[in-house]
């Protein structure tokens, strides 16, 4: 219901395929947050509009460049007429787009992760909370690699899930052609205490025990494998447990199944990974070792 | 004797062969309770063979005669002709409390003769009653404890307790044969019962010698062997005991069971044992047709794979896998749905027998 009232709203408006959506929302839902992994010009900026707009909330964007300093972010304080007062930088906002999040420094970087951990930011000795929902949208280019600071793991074990908008087909390519201003006439179709008491249903819906069991059987693959340096941490299968839940609750339902399992094993888990040089050089990767396990490990259901 | 009975304790049948020794120079009585072991050592290790392969394993009344039997044949083998044993026995006549006639018309005799004229000491007397009395009664019991504790060696406290009291009995009869022993020795001098010779000292002596006759230790010997027979008593009340605990404390173990019986034809009747069923069947008879489920699969990516290869079968199927979703994931089903399901898995299953006589699929063939 949640999901098709923002499907209707954004229809026709920003290139974007259903389970990318449905994964944002999720995202949204478990309390997480998301990066965006695409070329430059495949609407990551547009999609991360049009959502701040439908969902009824506040919205910033950061432009991260290699001098940018984290009071940019966070604010400053600053002397007049006699008083220190406190300038609220952009992430005081309820939707943060973080555009090219790997152009920063990991000063810069390590920034977001008091807010995106704890939704406050500490400033002077003094903590400021950040308005509720708290949503941040990275993006990240993932083709340059000349003037960008690979996120540290620390950082990427804070976004829940990392996304790829992906190329548009013909059908929607056009769409957006004949669309010359996409933003325009979207209207909120909900709001932030709706979200915020969606966000408490998530936690509601039940996840059985031996779907757990298959969620740390998968991981329990990944870690054994010679491949893999670093294997999925207790953060991640948490993150990935809250969001099977809120996928599972935008398809209504009050159990969470082993295909909402993967679903968000397979988006919450290969940025998390960590192989090694050898494994990388010969040809491993992250997603390729994801979709492995998920092909391995057996899922719980009837065996015939 | 001792790895026999060291082998006896492990319930190892062939424990016999080590104890048969001393079962030929016990005599019948002795071949008789190595039957009996024998006979209870078979049982015990069909027993524990049958729980092995997760039978049950009971024993009928009947089965117990065959120790009965077996004994008794074994006893029968000491009427065969061979060769006599190197210990003679003399007549089992309870030890006589009283100084002998032949005594005091022949003082000059009193040493060799072994019984004191005011009869052995209180205490000696006791233990002598009890000798008499309890050495049968306690072979007897031993034989009526050893039938409860079939198989159940291993449940006690200490693994073989139960044959303690057999070994004790076993030395309170040695003890007591080692008495008449020595007690004979003394009263052949007189002419008395044991007519055959025995090898003692004594025998090799002129009778008219005085001996140091085995008195003492004919006192002691008898002592000891009363003094066994009690333990072998107080043994068996005490084992009788254990095992009446245990067989306390396996009665809400078989109350468990019992109730695990019936809670799980109880489960296999509940609404979400029957939707689970019927996806299970569903899945067997789709197996069947050559479309297995993968077992990465979830229901829902293998309602997704083989729905366009079997159009007809896509609405059943996919109405059961919703029904079975909620059962398997949410722990929730009622009466009604698992109708359904059943009604669906009839449907699917006779949609899959009209496709096998079109052909079998092949996996993956898609």
């Amino acid at each position: 219901m949640f999901l098709s009232r923002i499907q209707r709203a954004l229809s026709g408006r920003v290139l974007l395929r259903e389970e990318t959506l449905r994964l944002s929302l999720a995202t949204l839902l478990s309390g997480g947050h998301l990066l965006l992994e695409d070329v430059p010009g495949t609407g990551k900026t547009t999609f991360a509009k049009a959502l701040a707009r439908v969902l009824g909330l506040s919205f910033s964007r950061i432009q991260m460049t290699p001098d940018l300093l984290p009071q940019d972010l966070t604010g400053v304080y600053f002397y007049r007429e006699g008083n220190l007062e406190w300038q609220k930088g952009p992430i005081f906002s309820q939707v943060l787009l973080v555009d090219e999040l790997n152009r920063a420094t990991p000063r810069t970087q390590s920034a977001l992760l008091e807010a995106m951990g704890e939704g406050q930011v500490t400033l002077e000795g003094k903590t400021h909370p950040l308005p509720e929902p708290f949503f941040v949208l990275a993006t990240q280019n993932p083709v340059e690699e000349e003037g960008t600071y690979p996120l540290p793991v620390a950082q990427r074990d804070r976004f829940t899930a990392r996304l790829s908008l992906g190329h548009p087909d013909e059908k929607a390519l056009l769409q957006a052609l004949k669309e010359k201003e996409p933003l325009e006439g979207l209207e909120a179709v909900t709001q932030g205490e709706e979200i915020l008491a969606l966000r408490q249903e998530v936690r509601r819906v039940g996840v059985t025990e031996e779907v757990l069991d298959y969620l740390l059987a998968l991981a329990g693959w990944l870690r054994n494998r010679e491949e893999v340096r670093l294997g999925p941490s207790p953060r991640a299968l948490l993150q990935v447990e809250r969001l099977a839940q809120a996928l599972a609750f935008l398809e209504e339902r009050p159990f969470t199944i082993p295909e909402d399992i993967k679903e968000a094993f397979r988006a919450a888990i290969p940025h998390r990974l960590i192989l090694r040089l050898e494994a990388e050089l010969s040809g491993a990767s992250p997603e390729g070792l994801v979709a492995e396990a998920l092909r391995a490990v057996p899922a719980p259901v009837e065996r015939a | 004797m001792l790895y026999g009975l060291f082998l006896a304790a492990k319930k190892q049948p062939f424990s016999s062969l080590f104890l048969l020794p001393i079962a030929l120079w016990l005599g019948p009585l002795g071949l008789f309770l190595l039957g009996l072991l024998h006979g209870f050592s078979l049982l015990e290790e069909a027993h524990r063979r049958a729980q092995e392969r997760g039978e049950g394993f009971w024993t009928p009344l009947s089965a117990l005669w065959f120790p009965g039997i077996l004994g008794l044949l074994l006893a029968g083998l000491a009427f065969l002709p061979l060769p006599p044993p190197t210990f003679p026995l003399p007549a089992l006549n309870p030890p006589s409390l009283q100084a002998s006639p032949e005594a005091k018309s022949h003082p000059g005799e009193e040493v060799a003769y072994q019984a004191p004229e005011e009869g052995f000491s209180p205490w000696v007397a006791f233990l002598n009653r009890a000798l008499v009395y309890a050495q049968p009664l306690a072979l007897f019991l031993l034989l009526l404890a050893l039938l409860p504790l079939l198989g159940r060696g291993e449940r006690l406290p200490c693994r073989g307790l139960h044959l303690l009291p057999l070994v004790l009995a076993l030395l309170a009869l040695g003890l007591f044969l080692l008495y008449l022993g020595t007690l004979g020795g003394g009263e052949s001098l007189l002419g008395g019962t044991p007519t055959a010779p025995m090898p003692a000292p004594s025998q090799e002596n002129s009778p008219k010698e005085a001996i140091p006759g085995p008195r003492r230790l004919g006192e002691v010997g008898m002592a000891l062997a009363g003094l066994s027979a009690l333990v072998t008593l107080g043994l068996l009340s005490l084992l009788a005991l254990l095992v009446w605990r245990h067989r306390e404390g396996e009665r809400p173990e078989a109350d468990q069971e019992i109730e695990a019986k019936s809670l799980r034809s109880f489960r296999e009747a509940l609404p979400q044992s029957r939707v689970r069923r019927a996806y299970f069947q569903a899945l067997k008879a789709l197996k069947a047709l050559g479309l297995p489920r993968l077992a990465s699969e979830g229901p829902l990516e293998y309602l997704e794979r083989i729905s366009p290869l079997l159009p007809g079968l896509r609405e059943s199927l996919s109405e059961l896998t919703r029904l079975y979703l909620p059962v398997r994931y949410g722990g929730k089903a009622g009466e009604e749905e698992a109708e359904r399901a059943e009604a669906l898995l009839e449907d699917i299953l006779r949609l899959c027998s009209s496709a096998v006589s079109k052909g079998p699929f092949r996996a993956g063939s898609s």
